[in-house]
């Protein structure tokens, strides 16, 4: 059963990158690269010193293959032991997570009570326990029967007139959560149910009730007890408290409540469904029981025969409902004091460790990494099914916390992706895949999973008879479960031959999002390029679909040619409306992106506009004339100049607030200017050549440079240090550099791809994609 | 509002009757949906609160007239930043200051009332409580026995060393 499925994707990541390390020791390809010209106007208009006009290829292999950057970083995976003796059946991203269903449970005196409490800690809590614990004893299916029996039988409370549910109050000092309060309930909604109109309603106070019990059984034992005018009466037995409340459960209600008896949840809960019960660990686990016992409560009046009314309009569920998330945790409670919760005894151990807490504390702690590519594409097929997995958020956290601590090491493991003949300009990724786009004048598809090459577009600037090697080596990895369909090669030279049209210069800028990828070359265009989800898709079952991301495998049809720059396109970004590119001749245009129509053209630079950013009606953009601007694209009007202090800008980003313009040149320094005052705020140093590319990862907080000094660093975007300094994993300059929660992917001169996995090997880490 | 129906009449589970201000009882939502739905008939006779006691009834009646004058609470967007912090303000931490069993029936009653910023208070309460605390010093807050092997303790304390590094 899936008891380590969560594990599995990183395992598999694990073997992988173990297997290539031992096929591969042969090391990097210590092939000599000589500086080279470029079509990028910030190396020819002399922020570079000009190099010979080609440089020699060492290799023109078209094949794409992948190799492991060898041991000369070591890693260390501490985490292997979750991948050692595993079931290789288990490497899937997908895991089933179809537990058994709880026992239903049946309705026999104390029995369904028991089994009530069992399913309640067992049903989700079993499954959950053994992925999170795996303890070697798993818990009996009735661990706590004794437990759940009355042991003491003074100091039993009867309130005048209060409900049925205060009729008990153990004073013995057994768990909260726990006791004949708990076993009580469930007898009595079947009946209640039967009596009102709103079924879920008595579930929220007595649930609530039963574990404030185990809180209140300290003070219950004072001497001065607060001035409840409560009759204290002899204990009853066991079963004359079910006797003692059935009769009331049957209809003899206090006087009042018929009168109001037609108002929802009147007398007996809540009207409305989405309160807050609970809070803080201590809290939330009881409200996480309570939402699995409500939970149960459901099936069980769903197979109850007896009931006539519709128990399903009932108002309290939705708060139960898993799949809607918990809306029962008001405070977030820190990871820490919920981990010394989890020890407290087992039932807080099963509500602490529960979902629904650790919910709370990843939110608390993280945002969502899953970025607006992944979000859209989902959307494009509209597959957005709720999922079908709930996700492991205690994993989660553990994964992110790791993945925090592998970044403050700087511990990452090398994956280079090679297949593109010459240098690669421009890259973007996603969880799914990566596309980069190169001198080579193609743009080259990778999986993120498998790291294989999937798609080539374009003709390569090398002669047509090397397409004969383009079908990329099937066994380059283990094969997954989806990989079957993603290559296919008929599907490669179909493409090839049909493109309609192609680039015939280097690509030098890309960008994409679900449903279009636009790319701009040195042949003075830009090509859009409609993303169409391929055929073989919609055969796969919906979970592969759905792993795989319904664009990874499509189509790339190139539609739209955009005209109108005289010179090399360095640099474009779009929007879901517009598309703004930047050249070598100095302007910027702003392009409609249905129609592919020129709508404005931004003049004013004095050089070469190396890069563009696009955040709402404003943008900035960088060039080799040393001064970065901000314009209003709206007016077409340059409203803010950042000067840099000597030398041209190369690259340019916007804060995630949009207050501040991070822009790098070949003063090395990386600046950070504000939007609103245009006054220099921070600089950032420690490259020690041109700063090429910057790319701010907002979930990470993180500005990430890559520079011709071969290093890609990163920087804390908010104290501006220095946290990650990767440098020489490159034979030559960095190009392109971006980052997100878990990997840098950079680009290279040299022509290679290389993904810096923070990832590789830890636990729980698929679980984050998901 | 009608000045002739400015006070309404709340029955606890004990048979109290308590005469309050409209607008402070209609700090409870699930009150407050009732004289919506019911009108007149709530004015004149006393409405019964089954699930609350005399004493917690006029505990939660003095935190509703003291916080009469709130603006009411925002939608789910202030609710995420509300979660994040255990923040209470003083007048709420003296309020808050009781045995623990009224601690527990206050939160009880503002749930089963559906009073959203009492309810928060009272939660807030008890994460403060846990806060910080040792699992052992949270056993003797709550008086909780461990019921755990020293096995199970120590494959619990294992899996979240990592953390702790």
């Amino acid at each position: 059963m899936p008891h380590s499925h969560s594990f599995s994707s990183a395992s598999f990541l694990t073997r992988r990158w173990r297997s290539r390390t031992d096929e591969n020791c042969a090391g990097p390809k210590g092939k000599e690269v000589p500086a080279t010209s470029h079509e990028l106007f910030l190396e020819n208009e002399g922020l570079i010193a000009p190099a010979e006009e080609l440089r020699p290829r060492s290799k023109s292999s078209m094949t794409s293959s992948v190799t492991a950057k060898p041991t000369t970083r070591p890693l260390l995976f501490g985490d292997q032991r979750f991948v050692l003796n595993k079931d290789p059946s288990l490497d899937s991203f997908h895991c089933d997570d179809t537990a058994p269903e709880p026992p239903r449970p049946s309705f026999s005196g104390l029995s369904r009570a028991n089994t009530l409490v069992t399913s309640s800690t067992g049903h989700t809590g079993r499954s959950r326990k053994r992925s999170l614990l795996s303890f070697a004893r798993p818990t009996p299916p009735t661990p706590h029967h004794s437990t759940v029996e009355p042991s003491a039988k003074e100091n039993f409370h009867v309130r005048k007139g209060s409900s049925h549910e205060r009729s008990q109050k153990p004073s013995t000092s057994h768990r909260w959560g726990r006791g004949p309060t708990q076993a009580q309930e469930p007898l009595e909604t079947p009946d209640t149910s039967a009596l009102w109109t709103k079924l879920d309603t008595p579930l929220r106070p007595s649930a609530s009730t039963r574990w404030i019990r185990g809180f209140t059984n300290k003070s219950s034992k004072h001497t001065n007890r607060p001035s409840f005018s409560t009759l204290d009466q002899p204990p009853p037995a066991y079963n004359e408290i079910l006797e003692s409340s059935s009769p009331y459960l049957d209809g003899h209600l206090p006087a009042p409540i018929p009168q109001f008896g037609e108002i929802p949840g009147f007398g007996y809960a809540s009207a409305r469904p989405s309160l807050d019960p609970s809070s803080g660990a201590a809290a939330r686990a009881a409200a996480a029981a309570q939402n699995e016992i409500m939970e149960n409560m459901r099936r069980l009046r769903m197979s109850e025969t007896k009931l006539e009314r519709d128990s399903e309009s009932g108002i309290g569920i939705d708060g139960a409902d898993d799949s809607t998330g918990p809306s029962v945790a008001v405070v977030r409670q820190d990871a820490k004091s919920v981990m010394n919760a989890e020890l407290v005894c087992r039932t807080w151990l099963a509500v602490a460790g529960s979902r629904h807490t650790w919910k709370q504390v990843f939110q608390g702690e993280y945002r969502e990494p899953l970025n607006n590519i992944s979000n859209l594409s989902n959307n494009s097929d509209s597959s957005k099914e709720a999922p079908t997995r709930m996700p492991d958020w205690k994993g989660k956290w553990r994964a992110r916390k790791v993945l925090d601590r592998r970044w403050q090491d700087q511990h990452a493991a090398a994956i280079y992706l090679e297949g593109h003949t010459d240098s690669v300009y421009c890259v973007q990724f996603d969880k799914d895949r990566i596309v980069t786009g190169s001198r080579d004048r193609t743009v080259r598809i990778w999986s993120m999973h498998t790291y294989k090459c999937l798609k080539v577009l374009g003709i390569p600037s090398r002669t047509m008879h090397q397409l004969q090697t383009l079908p990329i080596e099937e066994d380059a990895f283990l094969p997954r479960p989806f990989s079957v369909s993603i290559h296919d090669q008929h599907d490669t030279f179909t493409l090839l031959n049909d493109l309609p049209f192609h680039h015939t210069g280097s690509i030098l800028c890309l960008q994409y999002d679900s449903t279009t990828m636009v790319t701009g070359s040195s042949d003075n265009a830009l090509i859009l390029w409609t993303l169409l989800p391929a055929n073989g898709l919609s055969s796969l079952p919906s979970s592969a679909s759905r792993l795989v991301g319904p664009t990874i495998n499509c189509n790339y049809r190139p539609t739209t040619r955009l005209l109108g720059h005289s010179a090399g396109v360095l640099d474009v970004c779009l929007d879901p409306t517009r598309i703004l590119s930047c050249s070598k001749d100095a302007t910027i245009i702003l392009w409609d992106r249905l129609s592919g129509t020129l709508i404005r053209r931004l003049t004013g630079h004095r050089g070469p506009v190396n890069a563009i950013q696009l955040r709402c009606d404003l943008a900035v953009s960088a060039s080799g004339d040393g001064v970065a601007k901000l314009w209003n694209l709206a007016s077409g009007l340059c409203v803010k100049e950042f000067p840099s202090r000597n030398r041209g800008m190369a690259c340019v980003e916007f804060s995630l607030d949009g207050r501040t313009v991070l822009a790098g040149g070949n003063d090395h320094v990386i600046y950070q200017f504000d939007t609103s005052t245009g006054e220099l705020v921070r600089e950032m140093k420690g490259h020690s050549d041109l700063v090429r590319s910057l790319h701010l990862d907002p979930l990470g907080g993180r500005v990430v440079s890559g520079s011709y000094d071969t290093s890609v660093r990163a920087f804390d975007v908010n104290t501006g240090e220095c946290v990650v300094a990767f440098t020489k994993w490159t034979a030559s300059w960095i190009l392109s550099a971006k980052a997100d929660y878990r990997r840098i992917v950079a680009t290279s001169q040299d022509s290679r791809v290389v993904v810096m996995d923070f990832g590789v090997g830890v636990r729980d880490v698929g679980c984050l994609e998901e | 509002m009608s000045t002739a129906q400015t006070t309404i009449k709340l029955q606890s589970s004990d048979g109290a009757e308590i005469v309050v201000e409209r607008e402070v009882a209609e700090r409870s939502v699930l009150i407050k949906n009732m004289m919506e739905d019911i009108g007149e008939q709530a004015m004149t006779e006393a409405i019964p609160i089954p699930n609350v006691n005399e004493a917690v009834l006029n505990k939660v009646i003095e935190w509703c007239n003291h916080h009469r004058a709130d603006p009411p609470t925002a939608n789910d967007e202030d609710a995420d930043s509300r979660k994040k912090t255990t923040d209470i303000e003083e007048w709420d931490q003296k309020f808050m200051q009781v045995d623990q069993e009224m601690l527990f029936e206050i939160i009880l009653a503002a749930n089963y009332l559906d009073i959203k910023a009492l309810l928060d208070v009272g939660c807030k309460t008890v994460a403060n409580m846990i806060k910080g605390k040792s699992p052992e010093e949270i056993r003797k807050t709550f008086n909780i026995q461990n019921d755990f092997t020293p096995e199970e303790e120590d494959q619990i304390r294992r899996e979240n060393e990592w953390a702790e590094e």
